[in-house]
């Protein structure tokens, strides 16, 4: 039995992402938010230890009340149950001040065995909150775990795929996994999993439902300072194929061909 | 930049498109199309594509029997293959609607092969299962049904167009107009000025905003339709019947087969008492309001419990107190600018007769159709506090 729990971020959808250029924050006012697509092999990997071992499937993340959005579809794919701490006291956390807020809420969920996260999110791509996690909640922590060999008397195998390198590598657990993107194909809902998931209620934990040091927390306790975000310059370089149809998708796999893109 | 042209018309939907195409086929010369996006980008693409024949005017039994041909006979006629697929479509009535009998009486005397089912044999007309009939009144089967590709059937007259002489000009944005002596003049946009003697605004969810610059309003509202792309657990043949379900008007849906052995659900608007922007509002479908969508639809149809879903994505539609589109010259508008509003996605049905009797309009010929029920001008005693009701129901 693996009690597992599944870090899942939501994140804005589409490249509609704006960026206020005040604040230098990104704004997600009335921007879809998606499953961070990372972490969509997390929760997969979980549901399938899950079948395998038995246990439990527990999804946990932290945002704004539009993140049960999320949570929803995680439990639409079979995850047990959710917790959302959202709270505006969170407010500004970097990634020290996130992984920090999640160690107190993963004490108060009682034991994991596993903790599963995406490699990276998808917005902010530092990769960071998983180690962080795992440093502050004293586990072990394996990144970009590449494929699940075994879990047995306490350890868990994994192989590990790097941009150079390829490594097996044995972690205790309780440990903190990060996933790569195609260690399995996640599943989509059917239509009685998203009714029945609707029907499933999601926990939402606030800055005093935890025991937390407030000066570890939101942008009091973020020692990162984001100077300045901006979008990359376009490079204007394109033309227009002309033609008939056949002409153009000639002309273009040509130049694919040409370029050795495939 | 300055283009000079006979004609322009704003939007590569499927009723700019096919405009255009009627207009060069009937020898106007000098017809620019100016699209922002892409062709059929907007509400055309976004469209479900169903083509059926329950509608309870005459008029409009008339011009969808013959826009059903057009589809059928599209690939021959335009040279371009638009996905049509034939199947019966069967559409569930609210239980205690009156008034059925008589219209499919009509809808016969017009030639559509239509059978009345009542809910006993509605619970078996489906080959994959049974159908949960609870609140039904009838299913009216449409033998005559089929779905297409909108996006293809915009691209297909753009294309035709095209050899015709028509120039389509996409990427070029129409930012104001300028009117002289009751006339536009000239149309503004990010890529020059273009001047001519015919404006067409046929722009679907971006006509309000062009009538605007012109100090015109009139009472359409952008609302939404939530699609999705459902992988079926069993086979699910391209013929297989779509079922739209009007019966409670809550949760209208339809579920028609797509290509591939997908389906296609396709549910009326999320919120109706929401305004849409086009120009900010994001595709996507939030899980919360849709749910109790899936719950409706899988009680109804239990054999859809285990399809999974693919993909949501809205769609934005334009509607009407009497959901009705409103085409022609509007009176006090400038005298040079023709409308097509509010068409947008749910007339793309009606694709062919738009173009034909549009182009018939504007050259001042005989009328294929009577476009009456169209009229742009009985726009202008609706207010706001008419809409209701819901297209599937009222139309």
């Amino acid at each position: 039995m693996l009690n597992i729990v599944v870090l899942v971020k939501q994140v804005p959808n589409t490249t509609q992402v704006k960026i206020d250029p005040v604040t230098n924050n990104l704004v997600r006012e009335g921007v879809p938010s998606i499953v961070n697509p990372y972490d969509m092999y997390a929760i997969e990997e979980a549901l399938l230890l899950k079948e395998k071992f038995g246990g439990k499937v527990s999804i946990l993340s932290m945002g704004p009340a539009q993140a049960k959005e999320v949570i929803k579809y995680a439990m639409a794919m079979g995850a047990d149950d959710g917790i959302l701490l959202s709270d505006r006291a969170f407010a500004g956390s970097d990634t020290l001040a996130t992984s920090y807020t999640l160690s107190a809420a993963l004490s108060k969920m009682g034991k994991a065995d596993l903790v599963l996260c995406g490699k990276q999110a998808a917005d902010g791509d530092t990769a960071q909150v998983p180690a962080e996690l795992a440093e502050y909640l004293g586990m072990g922590c394996i990144t970009y775990v590449s494929k699940i060999c075994d879990i047995a008397d306490g350890k868990i195998t994994v192989e590990r795929t790097l941009d150079f390198a390829e490594a097996k590598a044995e972690v205790s657990m309780p440990a903190v996994l990060t996933l790569n993107k195609g260690i399995n194909e996640p599943r989509l809902p059917r239509l009685k999993d998203m009714v029945k998931a609707m029907y499933m209620s999601i926990q939402v934990l606030k800055s005093n439902d935890l025991t937390l040091d407030e000066k570890r927390i939101s942008l009091s306790g973020s020692p990162t300072q984001v100077m300045k975000v901006f979008s990359p310059e376009r490079k204007k370089s394109g033309y227009v194929l002309n033609g008939s149809s056949d002409e153009q998708v000639s002309a273009l796999v040509g130049e694919l061909i040409k370029r050795e893109i495939i | 930049m300055s283009v000079i042209s006979d004609v322009i018309i704003i939007g590569a939907g499927s009723s700019g498109s096919a405009v255009a195409y009627y207009l060069a086929k009937k020898g106007v010369k000098n017809i620019v199309v100016l699209e922002k996006l892409g062709m059929g980008s907007g509400a055309t693409g976004h469209a479900a594509g169903l083509i059926r024949h329950h509608y309870p005017d005459r008029n409009l039994v008339k011009m969808v029997r013959y826009c059903s041909q057009k589809f059928i006979d599209f690939k021959e006629e335009m040279g371009f293959n638009i996905d049509y697929v034939r199947n019966d479509f069967c559409y569930l009535t609210p239980a205690g609607q009156k008034g059925i009998e008589d219209i499919i009486e009509m809808q016969r005397s017009e030639g559509v092969n239509v059978e009345l089912l009542t809910p006993a044999q509605v619970a078996h007309i489906h080959p994959k299962g049974e159908i949960n009939t609870d609140g039904i009144g009838y299913g009216l089967l449409d033998h005559d049904g089929g779905y297409a590709d909108p996006y293809k059937v915009a691209v297909g007259y753009c294309e035709r167009a095209k050899q015709l002489g028509v120039e389509i000009k996409i990427g070029v944005e129409v930012l104001d107009f300028v009117v002289d002596s009751g006339k536009v003049t000239k149309v503004i946009t990010n890529k020059g000025d273009f001047s001519a003697g015919l404006v067409i605004n046929a722009a679907g969810l971006g006509a309000s905003k062009l009538n605007s610059l012109l100090g015109i309003t009139l009472p359409v509202k952008n609302f939404s339709l939530g699609h999705g792309v459902l992988i079926p657990d069993i086979t699910f043949e391209p013929d297989i019947l779509t079922i739209n379900d009007a019966s409670q008007e809550e949760y209208l849906f339809f579920l028609r087969p797509e290509s591939g052995g997908t389906a296609l659900i396709g549910m009326d608007q999320d919120d109706p008492n929401r305004e849409f922007n086009p120009d900010t509002y994001y595709m996507d479908v939030p899980f919360n309001k849709i749910g109790k969508y899936y719950e409706h639809i899988v009680k109804r149809l239990p054999f859809a419990a285990g399809f999974k879903l693919s993909t949501a994505f809205g769609a934005l539609d334009v509607k009407t107190p009497d959901w009705n589109p409103g085409i022609g010259f509007l009176e006090g508008a400038p005298e040079n600018y023709y409308q097509i509003v509010a068409g947008s996605g749910h007339s793309f049905k009606l694709a062919p007769v738009f173009g034909k009797v549009v182009a018939e309009q504007i050259l001042g010929e005989n009328q294929s159709f009577d476009f009456s029920v169209f009229d742009i001008n009985r726009l202008s005693k609706f207010s706001d506090d008419d809409f209701g009701g819901s297209f599937f129901i009222n139309e």
